[in-house]
């Protein structure tokens, strides 16, 4: 009968074996802790990646959202109190403030052309100095600035018009006026980005080339018509 | 009618079409004009850059429909010599732009206009004339004559950074034809480098020469890669840079050890990533390699070029060596080392293919691909015959009638490392072939109009180390002729000059070769040393000696 023997390790393989086990467990830790280090940071950046990706859509929406909601809110005030704010408007027609009010907006908007040429002047030496003629050119034909020109001059129209309207539109005229007061405050702002935009002469190559590619693009569009109309014709023959 | 007809006459006839994209490029055009005035380079490159873009998408737009005639239609139909106006008229542009730059020695905004040029042709490949051709698509040979032009003027007029960067251009242009399978029109982008190197020596400029130089020889590499034989591309580019060192050779400025590596180096010197040896060990790695995995079409195709490259290689080298030496350029030390690499992949090829397993498979096609292989095998072993003998019994040749013997040392070195390989390859003729040429040679110096007595018995050492190495590789007919020709040497030394003794004659060569075997020294560095110690032994000295007494 044989007997299996569980024989001792001796104490120098002893302290061997415990030092391999040690140094195993120390690798082990260290790996352990490396890969939990580098989750970690790869998980807050991620999440930092998400937040500021939120925070750029809250912006976007905040953008687009603010002025629907103010006019919204804007809205249902007039609608809440219309009644109350309708005789109070014709009561200030009545002692002619709203008309003073509505010529003294058309003058300003009038004051506002008078900005908007002063900003062109100067936007247009910029250019002048910095560009070339096709700049200028450029320039003259934006269409954000003829939006801009024409859309102050329908405010100031519309602002001599309205003051001459009746007092039961008080209301309507009071609205009105405020609004055009807003839109032109507005018109500034774009009018300026885009004068801004002008004085550089990047903007006018790459407006050229949009134009270009542009043309291009009806180009092709001409031919594909081209050639339904030839296949259709073909078919046609054939038939 | 079929609509391809009914679209290029549609836009012929209506050229109005493109008035108003004409109008809007035009507009750019003039920007870029006003702003080069001015010194504006980053506004003039960013209209550059727009021009690029619209010129690359009307390119693709017109695609099949574009009027420009082939070089077949320029000769048989002069009347339909028209081009596209649009293209033609905003490449005139272009020309004008870089013209007034040249003139004005302004490099910075004509390196603008050159890389617009290239960035057209290279967008011009997708694109294809209504006249289109088999292997010739003229649209990039029309834009590129522009971008050749507007080089080539820069290079009359020294602006040195413009045409090093043209002939980068020109290369990409080159590779992508080649890419592209249009090999005449590479062959005329291969004409224009060869155009600018040509210049660079007339003006003396090795800096752009080095870099025309290293253009064609990327060119040639890349059509080993991706080209096909029977194009002549491989062939006509090795012309050129034949032509090249040629000519360059020719030049009064001289061709000396700092020249060589700095003008020709990219295609002579063995180092260079791109030169017809470090070329000839790719592509026979490239060989053993598929045809090791079976792939035969390819084995076929890179075997169809290694042979096309070899066909005349040798009388260019032997020329162009023969010329050296009329010179006593430092260019033959150069030539010397590729064919050294050459004929080293030649063996190594040989070698390779008798060890590869023969094609077992049964079928026309194997069989086919076996007979190849073995005719592939018989013609490298004539070449072999050619790039040593065919070689260096001109050059060798030419030293003595023109009484430049200082490279004669390095170059009788290497026929008795050639005599060494073909013993090992068992191609004994080519090693008596190396004999008989050293034999000529020491012959000849004994000569006292060549002033060399020592020379004629110190490299008479290498026939007896042809004589060992053929007992150690057990090749008597060659050991036979070189102890033949060895003692000849001697005796006729020896009658013509009997008292005279110095270090290395006759009598101490045995002595020093067993020296020199039992102790190597560091300075055992040149390969055919290596060679033969490595491979002889001291008894096999000792018997090649005692054989002559």
């Amino acid at each position: 009968m044989t007997k299996h023997l569980v024989t001792l390790p001796d104490i120098p393989s002893f302290i061997s074996i415990s030092r391999t086990t040690l140094r195993r467990f120390r690798r082990r830790v260290r790996r352990a802790s490396l890969r939990l280090l580098l989750g970690g940071r790869a998980r807050l950046r991620r999440l930092d990646l998400w937040f500021q990706k939120q925070v750029a859509k809250m912006r976007f929406a905040s953008w687009a959202l603010a002025p629907s909601l103010l006019v919204l809110v804007a809205a249902r005030l007039v609608y809440r109190n219309r009644v109350q704010w309708q005789k109070t408007s014709e009561v200030l027609a009545d002692k002619a403030t709203l008309s003073q009010l509505e010529i003294a907006v058309g003058a300003a908007v009038l004051g506002v052309i008078g900005i908007v040429f002063s900003l062109s002047l100067f936007s247009i030496q910029q250019a002048a100095e910095r560009g070339t003629a096709l700049t200028l050119r450029e320039y003259a034909r934006d269409w954000v600035f003829r939006t801009v020109y024409w859309t102050l001059a329908l405010f100031a129209f519309l602002e001599m018009l309205s003051a001459l309207q009746k007092n039961q539109w008080g209301l309507f005229r009071a609205c009105l006026t405020l609004s055009i007061l807003a839109a032109s405050f507005l018109m500034l702002r774009v009018y300026f980005y885009r004068a801004v935009k002008f004085v550089d002469p990047h903007f006018t190559i790459a407006k050229i080339s949009k134009r270009a590619r542009k043309s291009l693009a009806q180009i092709q569009r001409l031919e594909r018509t081209a050639q339904a109309e030839f296949r259709y014709q073909r078919i046609g023959r054939r038939k | 009618m079929r609509w391809r007809d009914f679209r290029f006459l549609f836009f012929d006839r209506n050229p109005r079409i493109f008035a108003a994209f004409e109008f809007s490029v035009d507009e750019l055009q003039t920007m870029v004009f006003e702003f080069s005035e001015g010194k504006k380079y980053d506004l003039t490159r960013h209209a550059l850059s727009e021009l690029r873009d619209l010129l690359s998408i009307y390119l693709i737009a017109r695609d099949n429909s574009l009027r420009v005639p082939t070089t077949t239609m320029a000769v048989l139909f002069p009347s339909e010599t028209g081009f596209d106006g649009v293209l033609t008229r905003q490449l005139e542009r272009f020309k004008a732009h870089a013209t007034r730059g040249i003139s004005n020695s302004d490099q910075e905004f004509v390196k603008q206009v050159v890389s617009t040029l290239a960035s057209v042709s290279l967008a011009s490949l997708k694109s294809r004339s209504y006249f289109a051709r088999h292997d010739e698509n003229s649209v990039p040979s029309y834009v590129a004559a522009y971008l050749g032009g507007s080089i080539r003027d820069a290079a009359m007029r020294r602006l040195d950074d413009v045409v090093l960067e043209g002939t980068d251009h020109l290369r990409d242009l080159c590779k992508a034809l080649i890419e592209n399978r249009l090999y005449s029109s590479a062959l005329s982008q291969a004409n224009s480098l060869e155009q600018l190197a040509t210049i660079s020596i007339l003006n003396t400029t090795d800096v752009v020469l080095s870099a025309a130089v290293r253009a064609i020889s990327d060119c040639l590499l890349h059509n080993c890669v991706y080209g096909h034989s029977g194009t002549h591309i491989g062939r006509s580019l090795l012309e050129s840079l034949f032509r090249i060192t040629r000519a360059r050779l020719a030049s009064p400025l001289g061709f000396e050890l700092m020249n060589v590596p700095y003008s020709v180096g990219p295609f002579i010197s063995p180092t260079e990533r791109s030169s017809f040896a470090a070329l000839n060990v790719a592509m026979a790695n490239r060989i053993i390699d598929l045809s090791r995995t079976g792939k035969r079409e390819d084995v076929s195709r890179l075997i169809s070029l290694y042979e096309e490259l070899h066909d005349r290689t040798w009388l260019d080298f032997a020329e162009l060596g023969i010329e050296a030496v009329k010179k006593n350029s430092f260019l033959l030390h150069y030539i010397n080392g590729t064919i050294e690499e050459t004929l080293r992949v030649n063996f190594f090829l040989v070698d390779a293919l008798n060890r590869l397993p023969r094609i077992e498979e049964a079928g026309w096609e194997a069989a086919g691909a076996q007979h190849y292989r073995d005719r592939f095998r018989d013609e490298l072993q004539k070449k072999i015959k050619w790039e040593t003998t065919g070689v260096y019994s001109r050059i060798i040749s030419a030293m003595f009638e023109h009484k430049q013997l200082n490279y004669l040392q390095g170059t009788i070195e290497l026929q008795s490392l050639f005599g060494f390989w073909a013993l090992r390859a068992h191609m004994e003729e080519i090693a008596r072939e190396a004999v008989e040429r050293i034999f000529g040679a020491c012959n000849k110096l004994q000569d006292p109009q060549y002033q060399d007595l020592y020379g004629s018995a110190r490299l008479a050492t290498h026939i007896a180390k042809i004589g060992i190495y053929a007992l150690a590789s057990d090749s008597p007919p060659v050991f036979t002729a070189a102890k033949e020709r060895y003692a000849t040497l001697r005796q006729t030394f020896r009658e013509r000059f009997p008292d005279m003794y110095f270090v290395g004659d006759f009598d101490s060569a045995e002595r020093e070769l067993l020296e020199e075997r039992r102790a190597p020294s560091i300075a055992i560095i040149d390969p055919h040393d290596i060679e033969f110690f490595s491979t002889v032994t001291p008894d096999q000295i000792h018997t090649f000696f005692a054989a002559l007494e």
